[in-house]
């Protein structure tokens, strides 16, 4: 348990971006709330941007709860936005974790000490999916919170004055609770592709990033020119973005995931889809395979 | 005296090159060992063997336990440095030594900032500001603040001036050495680690050809330079090598009385090195005298 807490620290340590890119996310979120143009949609819906304001919220042709989830959304997006930045960051992260370390051969420094194989590379996920996600959740919660004092401070004495009543902290713990749902759910959903980036990390020795795309672009290639077909590519893309899929935007069944209950029910599914157990168990099988690899990588 | 390290038909090869041939060892507590050999002769891949870095064949045992199984437990009792140059380069200071207390039971922290104190090392500098010298100094200050009982060096001084190379050695003397616990060195520079070693290992294409205590050395091998006019008689007694330096032959005899040398000639014990150059080379090759030597 202290290995385990002193490895992570040491990957914190080692990958600032980790902890600095969400910040930055948010600094600029900030920014363009407090100083860019408020540009209103025909919805009401309201985004910023540069240049001067560009219309005015009226909130007659708004009923409250419109005002809410057009609030809900925009500082729901906040989130999206830090998450899919997070997403990026640690890919790169996983795909240089066991790499790195061989290539400035600190792997005979760190494998000078009593830390076993499962727990070097148990770190490097765990900071990944669990530390990094949390991080985010939190950073963006703060972001949401300042958000709503700058909006506050902006809108007030303004035609977009009466968002205010949309800020309320109802509005806010539910974004929160749909957050802290959704997020664990598309970790879950993404254990698969974070096993194989630190799988082609401890595998590769340069260029990990282009040996990461090198098998699914080949696949697809050698099918399309065999086969005339795009079914790799098809499955590949549902790997991906599949999970949003069900979770948040279901536009055959009504409302889209803004009920928590709705939410619950449609993560249910997600976690009953044997597609999600399928990839847990690949991702189990590549953590092993990981661990064997490292145990015996000796190129250094 | 139980055995740090017992070895019994070691073997590993890369694709179809051998490079570990039946190696067979046997090292005591309390000994400082210096594993010698050319390039290539299978002195890195020994010592990862040792360390459970690299998978093998044969029977290995390492303070009682097996590297490829008991890895986990072996390296709470064995320290080593491979090189210097694998402390992470990201690294501060003081992550450094905070790291190693967090996972090392045995790691006094106290000592390290001790020994620390004693040089320029900054805590708050990373190891890619600080020059060579000093990120081995601080390897050496991790490492020494371990209470580990087998201590394995590989090449740990390449690329240091001799003033770093010299205090490395002395501070593994004064602060880490004593009766319990075992240093195995691997080297090229045998002439400066030749008087701390209190055995020599000389390994060749994979295998041990030479096992002793550096005190029988000198009882077993001998050097000597025949008075002019003995030459022909000292090369009846079968050296096992010779050469020529500035027009007098000095050949080196194994197990031969040292009176019966004494009578030919001067005699006196070959260093380790002298002794390496010339196991190393082929025995069988007639030793053409070296035409530049003069």
């Amino acid at each position: 348990m202290n290995n385990m807490i002193m490895l992570i620290r040491r990957e914190i340590w080692e990958n600032r971006s980790l902890w600095l890119a969400p910040l930055v996310v948010a600094g600029l979120i900030l920014i363009a709330a407090a100083f860019g143009g408020i540009h209103v949609g025909r919805h009401g819906e309201f985004w910023f941007g540069i240049g001067a304001s560009d219309g005015e919220l009226n909130p007659a042709e708004q009923s409250l709860s419109d005002t809410q989830k057009t609030y809900a959304i925009t500082i729901g997006m906040f989130t999206v936005v830090q998450l899919i930045v997070l997403g990026f960051v640690v890919f790169f992260y996983l795909l240089d974790a066991l790499l790195a370390e061989r290539k400035d051969r600190s792997i005979l420094f760190w494998k000078s000490l009593p830390i076993s194989d499962v727990e070097v590379v148990g770190s490097k996920l765990l900071t990944a999916l669990v530390v990094a996600p949390l991080y985010v959740l939190i950073v963006s919660a703060a972001t949401q919170l300042l958000f709503a004092l700058v909006w506050s401070l902006r809108a007030n004495g303004t035609g977009l004055g009466n968002m205010l009543t949309a800020w309320d902290g109802g509005v806010w713990l539910e974004v929160q609770a749909a957050s802290w749902a959704i997020v664990p759910t598309v970790v879950v959903w993404y254990l698969p592709l974070a096993g194989y980036a630190l799988l082609v990390s401890v595998w590769s020795r340069k260029n990990a990033f282009l040996w990461a795309l090198l098998p699914p672009a080949a696949i697809a290639l050698i099918e399309g020119m065999l086969m005339n077909s795009n079914h790799f590519g098809k499955w590949l893309l549902n790997r991906f973005i599949g999970v949003f899929r069900i979770v948040v935007a279901d536009p055959h069944h009504g409302t889209a995931g803004s009920e928590i209950a709705e939410l619950l029910r449609r993560i249910g599914h997600v976690f009953t889809s044997p597609e999600i157990w399928v990839g847990v168990l690949v991702a189990v099988a590549m953590f092993f395979v990981i661990v064997r690899f490292r145990r015996y990588r000796d190129d250094s | 005296m139980t055995a740090v390290i017992e070895a019994r038909g070691l073997t590993k090869s890369y694709g179809n090159t051998p490079v570990l041939r039946g190696v067979d060892l046997n090292i005591e507590a309390g000994r400082i060992v210096g594993l010698i050999g050319p390039n290539g002769a299978g002195k890195t891949t020994a010592i990862k063997a040792i360390l459970g870095l690299t998978s093998f064949d044969g029977e290995l045992k390492v303070q009682g336990l097996d590297p490829r199984t008991e890895r986990d437990a072996l390296m709470k009792e064995v320290c080593f440095i491979a090189d210097v140059a694998v402390l992470p380069r990201w690294i501060k200071v003081s992550q450094a030594v905070e790291f190693v207390a967090g996972v090392h039971p045995r790691f006094d922290r106290k000592r390290a900032e001790e020994f620390l104190a004693k040089t320029d090392i900054r805590m708050d500098r990373r190891v890619r500001q600080l020059s060579k010298g000093m990120v081995t100094q601080l390897h050496l200050a991790l490492i020494l603040a371990i209470d580990a009982k087998l201590l394995v060096l590989d090449e740990p001084t390449l690329g240091l001036d001799l003033l770093f190379r010299r205090s490395f050695y002395d501070n593994l003397l004064n602060d880490y050495f004593n009766k319990e616990r075992t240093i195995l060195v691997t080297t090229h520079q045998v002439e400066e680690i030749e008087n701390i070693l209190t055995d020599v290992l000389f390994i060749e294409h994979g295998k041990i050809v030479l096992n002793s205590p550096m005190e029988s050395l000198g009882e077993r091998f001998t050097q000597l330079i025949p008075a002019t006019g003995n030459v022909d008689r000292a090369r009846a007694l079968k050296p096992f090598w010779e050469r020529e330096i500035f027009g007098r032959v000095a050949m080196l005899f194994d197990g031969r009385a040292q009176d019966e040398l004494a009578a030919l000639g001067e005699i006196r014990a070959p260093s380790v090195a002298d002794l390496f150059v010339a196991m190393m080379q082929p025995i069988s090759a007639p030793v053409a005298p070296s035409k530049e030597a003069a």
